[in-house]
């Protein structure tokens, strides 16, 4: 089971064929239930949509549109819920995470809360990584994996 | 077990009845067609056809039937001078429900996430690639 960081998600709703994310799932070929998005992705995305500009913001709204309506349809939005909470409270909320350089500036509770879904689930969680992401995958049960 | 493969069916040798591999894949499909025949009783294959048992036949037949890969093909009646889809039409199978589910399974055709997000008429792909950069206290900041 794999759980797409918000990066992923946004290039496959992209449908742009050359990103990363369609090769490896080609390679991996997930089936309609392996694959699973945060809901918290969701937000960032719609969030990153409105700060573009004009006709790039047109366009990426009916992209998200229907890449959401597709990924609801076949219930692989993962909502926030208590175990997923547990895992962000107890390992990766707040000063948790205070140790690694660069986490506290790159690493906002959004960004937790996604990787507390992939360790609550043990999904592993793909997405392009980098190296605090790789400490926590080396301090908690995260699997991580590189498109 | 070994897996049917439409190229190798051969025509069985002295054996007038039954059900063809090539009938099963007219009927059911090819992947549901070969997933079935290969999940039938090996005793009641001869080459490329099924030779189901009797009625009478198949009473002991619910005990293999239990066992995966072993389902059960009963031809009620004389075969003789029925053809075949009229045979296949009025058989019954006797199959444990992980053969059948397989045979279900062979006959859908495998989701494909690149298919689903591929570009398509009225939504094409992107014409930009933003990229979402981790961002400060808590942001992913859209980078131009």
């Amino acid at each position: 089971m794999y759980l797409l960081d918000t990066q992923q998600v946004m290039d496959l709703f992209g449908r742009n064929e050359e990103k990363p994310i369609f090769a490896w799932l080609e390679t991996a070929k997930p089936t309609d239930t392996d694959l699973f998005v945060s809901v918290v992705s969701l937000g960032q995305i719609a969030h990153a949509i409105e700060a573009m500009n004009g006709g790039q913001r047109n366009q990426w709204r009916r992209l998200f549109q229907e890449g959401r309506r597709r990924i609801e349809e076949l219930g692989s939005v993962i909502d926030i819920d208590g175990a997923i909470v547990d895992v962000w409270q107890s390992d990766l909320r707040g000063d948790h995470l205070a140790d690694i350089d660069g986490a506290e500036e790159d690493y906002g509770e959004d960004d937790r809360l996604i990787i507390a879904t992939a360790i609550a689930r043990n999904y592993a969680l793909v997405s392009e990584g980098d190296r605090v992401l790789t400490e926590i995958a080396e301090r908690t049960t995260l699997t991580l994996i590189e498109p | 077990m070994a897996i049917a493969e439409k190229s190798n069916i051969k025509e069985p040798t002295g054996q007038g009845e039954g059900i063809s591999l090539e009938t099963l894949i007219d009927r059911l499909g090819p992947n549901a067609g070969i997933e079935f025949f290969n999940r039938i009783d090996q005793e009641l294959r001869r080459g490329a056809t099924i030779v189901g048992s009797t009625v009478r036949g198949s009473r002991g037949g619910f005990a293999r039937a239990h066992t995966t890969g072993q389902a059960q093909f009963v031809t009620p009646g004389r075969t003789g001078s029925r053809d075949a889809s009229e045979i296949l039409s009025d058989s019954l199978v006797i199959m444990k429900m992980d053969d059948f589910e397989a045979v279900v399974k062979a006959a859908q055709k495998p989701f494909d996430w690149r298919q689903e997000f591929a570009p398509r008429a009225g939504l094409a792909a992107a014409a930009s690639k933003p990229v979402l950069k981790r961002g400060s206290r808590g942001r992913r900041q859209l980078q131009a």
